[in-house]
């Protein structure tokens, strides 16, 4: 009686302990081959049809559909440079250069991928709307008020994520070619 | 009973957890996929849960987005596939200008083929998605020295959808970009009869 006892509580806990490993490693994102550049966290395996099962079960819980790897990649940032969160509370400058590609997109959402209400209708800056100094270089301010030059509005006291998208990346077809590549910087600036 | 027997007498127990914790999670990792209610074929078919041709999806904007991490520089639409009516087509012209993009998942999200414009031939993207037995019946028919004139894509599962995105550089050009979108055709097709 005891031994069954037993039996059925070493169930119940390795049940629940399992399910708890799997919601955890499942939260925190595409699991295996991510390539890491400055901020930025890239998983080109995700696009691809040798996407692993953790992968794959991350995406029909979330409902995203990724870049596939003949199109582009993502590289998406929840810390700036110094490795603090990207928070509303503070202001930022995303700046520098930009892996190869045809185009990018540089959107911010909330940590769940969605866009956040703003005045400006700003959700995004692209390779052909971005004002650019005389060597082509950029600057992008991310703040909750207003900035002059460009501006990515973000909500005080909320975090949120950046997401750089690459279309026709000249590096998206092996990921060996995204190690080491260079991503813009994500400095913090003034915090209140 | 002293504490050294206790302790001994333990371990077969705490083995049993882990073996069966490790067991529950590569089941439940591997099922995600199965059982997942809001899968991506779960989220697109609530913009319309019928119909063939393709399906605009409404400009990503705060609240009324279908999908995490949607780029709302991007007018995206689907088309969605069940094998079981024949093979199914899709077919676009392409500018040679302005991003476009294929990609043909599963139910679940899972790529299977993807294609831009930068890699379309003759100034058209024109795939053919099959099962093995319409590949036989499509190879049938071709002519003996000719190349096949459309790609073929034998399918991994019968059900799926193609997403379509079109990329607007700037937030005026998004109508033409859905313009771009709405172009594709996409129709299942009764394989000739021989």
């Amino acid at each position: 009686m005891l031994a069954f006892l037993k039996g059925g509580l070493a169930a119940l806990i390795g049940i629940a302990l399992g399910l708890a490993v799997t919601f955890v490693t499942l939260e925190r994102g595409f699991g295996f081959g991510a390539v890491q550049a400055g901020p930025w966290t890239a998983w080109p395996r995700v696009g691809a049809s040798d996407i692993d099962p953790y992968a794959r079960a991350v995406l029909s819980r979330t409902g995203e559909i990724p870049l596939a790897a003949a199109q582009g990649i993502a590289f998406y940032a929840r810390n700036d440079e110094s490795g603090a969160p990207l928070s509303g509370s503070c202001d930022y400058v995303i700046s520098g250069a930009v892996p190869a590609s045809r185009f990018w997109t540089l959107t911010l959402t909330d940590p769940n991928g969605r866009l956040l209400e703003n005045a400006a209708h700003r959700y995004a800056f692209t390779s052909a709307e971005v004002l650019r100094r005389g060597d082509n270089s950029f600057a992008i301010a991310v703040a909750s008020g207003a900035r002059p030059g460009n501006w990515l509005p973000s909500e005080t006291g909320r975090r949120f994520v950046l997401v750089l998208k690459l279309y026709d990346a000249i590096a998206s077809a092996s990921p060996s070619g995204l190690v080491g590549a260079t991503t813009p910087r994500i400095t913090r600036g003034r915090c209140w | 009973m002293n504490f050294h027997d206790r302790l001994l007498g333990t371990i077969p127990f705490i083995a049993a957890i882990f073996v069966i914790a490790g067991i529950v999670h590569i089941v439940s990792v591997l099922a995600m996929p199965a059982v997942a209610p809001q899968d991506a074929l779960t989220r697109l078919a609530v913009v319309a849960p019928q119909g063939e041709g393709v399906v605009l999806l409404p400009p990503a904007s705060p609240g009324r987005e279908i999908m995490p991490y949607e780029d709302p520089s991007v007018a995206l639409g689907f088309c969605r596939f069940d094998l079981s009516q024949g093979l199914y087509r899709v077919r676009t012209n392409i500018d040679g200008e302005h991003f476009i993009a294929l990609s043909f998942h599963t139910r679940s999200g899972r790529v299977f083929y993807a294609t831009t414009d930068r890699s379309a031939l003759r100034g058209k993207i024109d795939v053919a998605i099959v099962n093995t037995g319409q590949l036989e019946a499509l190879e049938s028919n071709d002519p003996e020295d000719q190349p096949a004139p459309e790609l073929r894509l034998l399918a991994p599962a019968p059900t799926g959808f193609i997403l379509v995105r079109a990329l607007a550089e700037r937030p005026n050009e998004l109508p033409r970009a859905e313009a771009r979108v709405t172009a594709v055709t996409c129709a299942p097709e009764r394989p000739p009869q021989s």
